[in-house]
C-alpha cells in the first residue's frame, strides 16, 4: 500500500484477509460482510502485530468495497504491510451489467496494469471517473465458480495471465468451496504463469489429501484459510492437511490466512475468534502435531513472501 | 510439360517457434492458443483479412450445438469467445437451423474480420496478411522453414512447429505428407458461390414456408425460364435489417480424366468456378426478384470474396476418422473436440444427403486426425484434417475447426515449452489443458 518493500522485511504474513469492505453492491446484498470501520480493524490488528504479525494480504479486488483510504490509514496507524489487490471476485458480488461482464480480457488486463503501475483507482472502479490513488496494487484477484471456470471467470483469469506477463505481478484465486483449484492451476501454467507465484484459495475446504498432493505437484502455492472454522468436535482438517503437507516435503507451499469476512470473526466487531488466532492457537496446534519452528517459519515468513514477489516480467 | 528451376536468394521474416499457415478459424485459433501459451508465433493469410472462410464465404457459425430434440453445446473455448464478442457488437444472431445442423449464429461478416483481428492481435502473435505460402523447406522428416509469396516478392520463415490451417493442406502438398485429393475416390463436394442480398422485405419473405420456396425453385427450374442447378438451395436472414445472405449455387468442383483427379486446388478449374459461381448467383437472383414474395425490389449487395470450397485435400494422418466413427458417435481416449453435426454432403445433382447420429451424441475427434504423417513438426487442422469423404462431410463445420485449431495450437505450445516431439507429449495433460481453457470434450447432458 504504502511503497514496495523488499520481500525480506515482510515479515509475518496473514495470506488472504478482508480488512475492508467497504459499503458496495456486495455488502447490499450480504450485509454481513460490511467491514467498513478502520477502528474495528485496527483493534485486532493491534492483535495480530502483538503477536509478531507485519503483512497482510487484503483480497478484496475491484468494485466490491476495497477503500484504499481505509487501508492506506490502517497501514500507517498500525505500521503494518497491506498488499491490496486489484482484479475481479465472482459475478454475485457485482450487479447485473458490471463492466467485468462488457469489457474483453485485453481491456480488463489494462485496467489491471493501471492499478498496479499507477495506483489502485479511490472510486474502486465504480466509475464514473477514475481517480488514482498514490498506492499501487501488489497482486491480481480472480475468482472460479463451484466445480468451474465459467466463461466470464475465464475471461477475467486471462487478463490476469496478461497483466501478470506485462507487470509479472502475482496472483492470487478464490475457489468456491476449494473446487476447480487444478483447472486454475492448469490454465495458469498453459498461460506460463509461474504457478509459485499463484496462490490458490481457500483448498482446505476439501479434506481429500491426494487433491492436495495434486495440486503440490503443479507448483502452486495453497493458501488455508478454514483453521478457525471447524466446528469444536470435528476434525480440524486444516490441521491435517498442513501437519500431512509438512511431512511429505510440501511446507514451502502452504500459506495461511484469516478471510475473515464477516463482523463476527472480529473483536474489534464483539466477535471470535479474533485476528490473533492464527499466531496465538493454531500455531501451538501445529508445533504440538510435531512441526518445527523452521516450518512455521516457512509457512508464515519465507512462504508468502516468495509467492507475493513480483517476478521479472517478459513482455514489459 | 516444361519445368522452369530458378533460383533467388529470400530474406526472412524472422524466427518463430510456432508458424500458422492460413487465418481461418481452425487458424486464428491455433495461432491465438500458441501465442497465449508463450509460443513465438507467426500468423500467415493469403487474404487481406483474416476469417478464410468465415469471412470470405460464410456468415454462420455451424458445429457449436447438437441437432436434434435437445441442443447441446460441443464447442467452447475461444468459439465462445468470439460469440461473446460478436454478441457486445450486436452484430449476431442465433438461428434454428431448418437444416437441422443445430443451432447457427448467424453474424455480420465484416464485425467478425475486426474482431478477429482484435483477439489475435492482443496475444502478441506476429499477424502477415496478403502473406501466402508457396513451398516448405523439409529435411529429415521435419519442416524448417517456408516460403511465402509476398507483395515484396519472396520471404521465408523459420520455426520449430508448424500448423497446417490452410484448409486445403497446402503444407502437407509442400512438404510432402500424403493426403487425399477430393473426387479422388468419394465424389468432391460441389462449391458455392454465397450472396447477400439487400432490401429484402422480411415479412413478405417469411409469407412462404421452406417447402414453398424449394417447390417455386424446382417449378422456375423446370419451366425453363431459369438455369437453377440446385433446387434446395437456402436464404436466411442476417443481423441487418432487409438484408438476406443466400446459400444457393453449385458448381462443379472435380474431374477425372486419364487417372488423374482435378478439383479446387487446380488453377484452371478454379478459376473456371469462380466465374461459373457468379454468373449462376446473378441467376439465383433473377429468380429470387421474379419468384419469391419479398425479393421484388431486392438485389445482390455482394458475392461471397471467393467461392466457397468444401473440399479439396485431406491428410492421411495418424488416425483416419470415418463414417462409422461419426454415425456411431465414437469416442477417443485422446480426443480434443466434439461433433454433432450430421454427414451434409453436398454431392452432384439437385439436392443435399443428410445422415444423423444418435440424437443428443457426438463424436470424438482424436489428436492423432491433426498429425500428418510423414513429417514430425507438422500439426492440421480445419477442413484438410484426417478424415474420409464422410467423415468430413459432418466435422467440417466452423465450431470443430475452432475445436481443432485450439487444440492445435495448445499443443504446439506444450511441445515448445517442454521441448518436446508432437508426437511425444502427454496427450492427458493437453486434454486438461483444454478443459481448463473451456474446451469441452465429453457431450454434457
Amino acid at each position: 500500500m504504502l511503497g514496495d518493500i523488499p520481500a525480506a522485511e515482510a515479515g509475518i504474513c496473514y495470506a488472504h484477509e478482508h480488512l475492508i469492505l467497504d459499503r458496495s453492491f456486495a455488502t447490499f446484498v450480504h450485509p454481513e460482510f460490511l467491514l467498513d470501520s478502520v477502528a474495528a480493524a485496527c483493534v485486532d490488528i493491534e492483535e495480530f502485530r502483538a503477536a509478531g504479525g507485519r503483512t497482510l494480504v487484503d483480497s478484496m479486488p475491484c468494485g466490491g468495497g476495497r477503500n484504499v483510504r481505509k487501508l492506506a490509514e490502517i497501514s500507517r496507524r498500525m505500521r503494518v504491510h497491506i498488499l491490496c489487490p486489484t482484479g475481479v471476485h465472482l459475478e454475485l458480488y457485482y450487479a447485473p451489467g458490471h463492466w467485468s461482464e462488457r469489457l474483453y480480457e485485453e481491456q480488463i488486463a489494462a485496467l489491471f496494469i493501471e492499478e498496479i503501475e499507477d495506483g489502485i483507482d479511490y472510486a474502486d472502479y465504480n466509475g464514473p471517473r477514475v481517480e488514482r490513488s498514490p498506492h499501487r496494487a501488489g497482486l491480481i484477484k480472480v475468482a472460479s465458480s463451484l466445480n468451474q471456470i465459467n466463461p466470464r471467470e475465464r475471461k477475467i483469469m486471462e487478463a490476469a495471465a496478461m497483466a501478470h506477463h506485462v507487470t509479472g505481478v502475482p496472483i492470487l484465486t478464490h475457489t468456491e468451496k476449494g473446487t476447480a483449484a487444478l483447472d486454475q492451476a492448469r490454465f495458469f501454467q498453459q498461460r506460463r504463469v509461474p504457478l509459485p507465484h499463484v496462490v490458490i484459495s481457500h483448498t482446505d475446504r476439501v479434506p481429500d489429501y491426494g487433491y492436495h498432493r495434486e495440486l503440490f505437484s503443479t507448483g502452486v502455492m495453497l493458501e488455508y484459510d478454514s483453521a478457525f472454522r471447524w466446528e469444536t468436535g470435528e476434525t480440524n482438517h486444516t490441521l491435517d492437511l498442513v501437519v500431512s503437507a509438512v511431512r511429505d516435503g510440501f511446507g514451502g507451499q502452504i500459506v495461511l490466512g484469516m478471510d475473515a469476512a464477516r463482523r463476527r470473526y472480529w473483536h474489534g466487531y464483539g466477535g471470535a475468534p479474533g485476528m490473533g488466532f492464527l499466531l496465538n492457537d493454531f500455531a501451538p496446534m501445529l508445533i504440538e502435531r510435531g512441526l518445527t519452528a523452521a516450518d512455521i517459519h516457512r509457512i508464515f515468513v519465507e512462504n508468502p513472501s516468495s509467492a507475493y514477489q513480483f517476478t521479472s516480467a517478459p513482455n514489459a | 510439360m516444361s519445368v522452369r528451376v530458378f533460383s533467388t536468394s529470400v530474406k526472412s521474416l524472422g524466427e518463430f517457434d510456432v508458424i500458422v499457415a492460413g487465418a481461418g478459424s481452425a487458424g486464428i485459433c491455433a495461432a491465438i492458443a500458441a501465442a497465449r501459451g508463450g509460443a513465438r508465433t507467426l500468423l500467415l493469410e493469403r487474404h487481406p483479412f483474416l476469417g478464410g472462410t468465415s469471412t470470405a464465404v460464410l456468415d454462420t457459425f455451424y458445429g457449436f450445438y447438437t441437432p436434434g430434440a435437445r441442443s447441446l453445446k460441443v464447442v467452447g473455448g475461444i468459439g465462445d469467445d468470439v460469440v461473446a464478442r460478436l454478441r457486445e457488437y450486436r452484430a449476431c444472431l442465433e438461428r434454428p437451423n431448418t437444416y437441422g445442423a443445430g443451432t447457427g449464429i448467424t453474424y455480420n461478416s465484416e464485425y467478425l474480420k475486426v474482431i478477429w483481428e482484435e483477439m489475435v492481435q492482443h496475444t502478441g502473435c506476429t499477424v502477415l496478411l496478403n502473406a501466402w505460402v508457396q513451398q516448405a523447406d523439409v529435411a529429415q522428416d521435419r519442416i524448417t522453414g517456408l516460403i511465402v509469396a509476398t507483395r515484396q516478392g519472396l520471404k521465408s520463415a523459420e520455426a520449430r512447429i508448424f500448423v497446417d490451417t490452410t484448409g486445403d493442406a497446402d503444407l502437407c502438398f509442400f512438404a510432402g505428407a500424403p493426403y487425399e485429393l477430393a473426387g479422388e475416390h468419394d465424389p468432391a463436394q460441389m462449391l458455392t458461390t454465397t450472396f447477400k442480398v439487400a432490401n429484402v422485405n422480411t415479412e413478405l419473405r417469411q409469407s412462404i414456408d421452406k417447402e414453398e420456396f424449394h417447390r417455386r425453385m424446382a417449378e422456375a427450374a423446370r419451366s425453363g425460364r431459369f438455369n437453377l442447378p440446385r433446387r434446395e438451395g437456402s436464404d436466411h436472414i442476417t443481423p441487418i435489417p432487409g438484408m438476406y445472405a443466400t446459400n444457393m449455387t453449385r458448381v462443379q468442383s472435380f474431374g477425372n480424366s486419364n487417372g488423374e483427379t482435378r478439383n479446387a486446388t487446380d488453377p484452371t478449374l478454379l478459376t473456371c468456378a469462380e466465374i461459373e459461381g457468379r454468373r449462376q448467383a446473378l441467376e439465383y437472383m433473377r429468380f429470387l426478384r421474379e419468384c419469391i414474395p419479398g425479393y421484388e425490389d431486392a438485389d445482390v449487395a455482394a458475392f461471397g470474396t471467393q467461392i466457397g470450397v468444401r473440399e479439396t485435400r485431406r491428410i492421411y494422418g495418424e488416425y483416419r476418422m470415418t463414417r462409422e466413427d461419426v454415425l456411431s458417435a465414437k469416442q477417443f481416449d485422446d480426443q480434443i473436440g466434439l461433433c454433432g453435426a450430421p454427414i451434409e454432403d453436398h454431392h452432384e445433382g439437385e439436392d443435399t444427403h443428410w445422415q444423423y447420429l444418435p440424437d443428443g451424441a457426438a463424436v470424438g475427434i482424436p489428436f492423432r486426425a491433426l498429425l500428418a504423417k510423414r513429417v514430425e513438426n507438422l500439426l492440421v487442422a480445419g477442413r484438410c484434417f484426417s478424415a474420409s469423404h464422410d467423415a468430413h462431410a459432418s466435422v467440417r463445420s466452423m465450431a470443430q475447426c475452432m475445436a481443432m485449431g485450439e487444440a492445435a495450437g495448445t499443443a504446439a505450445a506444450m511441445a515448445i515449452h517442454e521441448r518436446k516431439e508432437l508426437r511425444s507429449i502427454d496427450i492427458s495433460a493437453l486434454r486438461d489443458s483444454l478443459l481448463s481453457l473451456g474446451a469441452i470434450l465429453q457431450v454434457q447432458r
